[in-house]
């Protein structure tokens, strides 16, 4: 099966069948979009958590730790119940731009919680070393962001990884239509269900494929993570 | 912390190797449309007591579990596409088959269209309003294709008002409950989803053959399945009997029968 996989999934490629290019195309302009624009929000407040001494912070971790593990399936739910009831007018219901907002939702925790849980320590000590040589607030948040950057890229990678695997969410707010949101894992799960496992595994081999690119890519210019 | 790792890991693994003791079995891969009736989970605790044979169901699109059946994954099949299983017959992967019981395909939307017959409501959908197909190859895709062609429709010319879900019956008709759009479903899982539903019935005609759903049961040849094969020879002799297929003749959904003999 598995090698009938590897052959299919050669076959889907160079059979330059558009829609399967469509499908991995739209899978990672989601999860890549989601995962950036959580990006931002999700490192500042994974910062903000992590060097914030407030009351009540050991529930703000415990509650934000929990959001990491939201099933995909919830999340789609979630976003499914507010597409049809408090914000029908934008008519989100089965559109790519509900898939984004699902996935955007699904890696937001995922990204501050990895931030707080990687480098919560580093940043505390940045801070305080900065402090200490009389730093402006200005130069303290350029410095944090600087000394952060590893962890932001992991945080970033593991978002990724998260939004182009899941398969609950962008099935339920997409609805897995053909030729409009229909992406590799509900791709997969679709062909799946009609007892067509070859071209699942080789859908599969594609996923695996297409994130084994990128990562390449990646590791080209980020010597110091991948070195 | 250790200690108490170790031992949650023996209690998880115990409770694995209990949940893995098998007795004699049957299992019963199944179409989600018959699944969703609820008719197996009524039935089945009476072929269960009479014959001391548990059973097992697995719930997938009838593609799926032709397929399942083909790989040796079951002792029988509850499926509804004939001329599938009529390949998977003369493919020899069946030992037995017989075609139990029928009901009927509808059309299920918004509003009822006012139509005379299965062609006017056809024309009325197309290029007009928002249809989902099952597009997942199931008994129920099979037949919906089969109509769209009988009336001389073209599918890869549809526009934007068609859409392939890929998906199961109950999920497919969720989504044009959700969207005010229309589809053909198998009259058991709209009668068991009913209550959930935005849409109701837009077009049916129990007298139309064309509408018309036929079940089989099909038991596995033994050599594809493995073992001797008594226990589904049992289930599928009970299954065929005139007593069971008057229970499920009689088994009803808020008042309303889904599932008609052959033999009436």
């Amino acid at each position: 099966m598995i090698s009938e996989g590897l052959r299919t999934a050669f076959e889907l490629l160079v059979s330059f069948d558009w829609e399967i290019y469509q499908i991995i195309l739209l899978s990672l302009v989601i999860s890549l979009s989601a995962t950036l624009a959580a990006g931002v929000p999700g490192v500042l407040f994974g910062i903000l958590v992590s060097i914030g001494r407030f009351k009540g912070k050991r529930l703000v971790k415990v509650l934000l730790f929990t959001s990491m593990g939201v099933p995909p399936v919830v999340m789609g739910l979630i976003v499914l119940l507010l597409a049809i009831g408090p914000l029908r007018p934008l008519d989100l219901v089965f559109t790519r731009t509900a898939m984004f907002f699902a996935q955007f939702l699904l890696v937001l925790p995922i990204i501050a919680g990895s931030i707080v849980i990687s480098s919560e320590k580093t940043q505390v000590r940045v801070l305080e070393t900065a402090t200490t040589l009389g730093a402006r607030r200005k130069h303290k948040v350029g410095l944090l962001v600087r000394e952060t950057k590893p962890f932001i890229f992991m945080s970033l990678i593991l978002a990724f990884s998260r939004a182009i695997a899941e398969v609950g969410a962008v099935m339920l707010v997409g609805g897995n239509i053909k030729g409009e949101t229909r992406v590799m894992t509900t791709f997969i799960a679709m062909n799946t269900s009609m007892g067509q496992f070859g071209t699942s595994i080789a859908m599969g081999i594609i996923l695996l494929f297409v994130a084994f690119l990128i990562h390449l890519a990646l590791s080209r210019f980020r010597r110091d993570f991948y070195g | 912390m250790t200690k108490s790792l170790l031992g949650l890991t023996a209690v998880l693994s115990l409770f694995l190797a209990l949940a893995g003791c098998r007795g004699e079995r049957v299992t019963i891969v199944t179409t989600t449309s018959l699944d969703n009736s609820g008719l197996l989970e009524e039935i089945l605790p009476h072929f269960e007591a009479e014959h001391g044979i548990r059973t097992r169901i697995v719930a997938v699109g009838t593609g799926a579990a032709i397929q399942m059946g083909r790989l040796g994954e079951t002792d029988i099949l509850l499926v509804h596409d004939p001329a599938l299983e009529q390949e998977f017959m003369d493919e020899g992967f069946g030992a037995l088959r017989q075609t139990i019981v029928y009901n009927d395909f509808l059309i299920v939307g918004p509003d009822a269209l006012p139509a005379k017959t299965l062609a006017d409501a056809l024309g009325l959908i197309h290029g007009n309003l928002t249809f989902y197909s099952r597009g997942d190859d199931s008994g129920t895709h099979a037949r919906e294709l089969y109509l769209w062609e009988t009336f001389g429709y073209d599918i890869d010319g549809f526009g934007g008002w068609y859409k392939e879900t890929g998906q199961g019956m109950g999920s497919t008709m969720n989504m044009a409950s959700t969207t005010a759009g229309y589809t053909l479903t198998d009259r058991g899982t709209y009668l068991a989803m009913r209550a959930n539903l935005h849409i109701g019935v837009a077009y049916e005609n129990p007298e139309d053959e064309g509408l018309h759903n036929l079940y089989s049961i099909i038991k596995v040849s033994s050599e594809i399945r493995g073992g001797d094969g008594e226990a589904a020879r049992v289930f599928f002799d009970w299954f065929t009997s005139a007593a069971t297929v008057n229970m499920i003749g009689e088994y009803r959904v808020d008042g309303e029968r889904l599932f008609i003999p052959l033999e009436e």
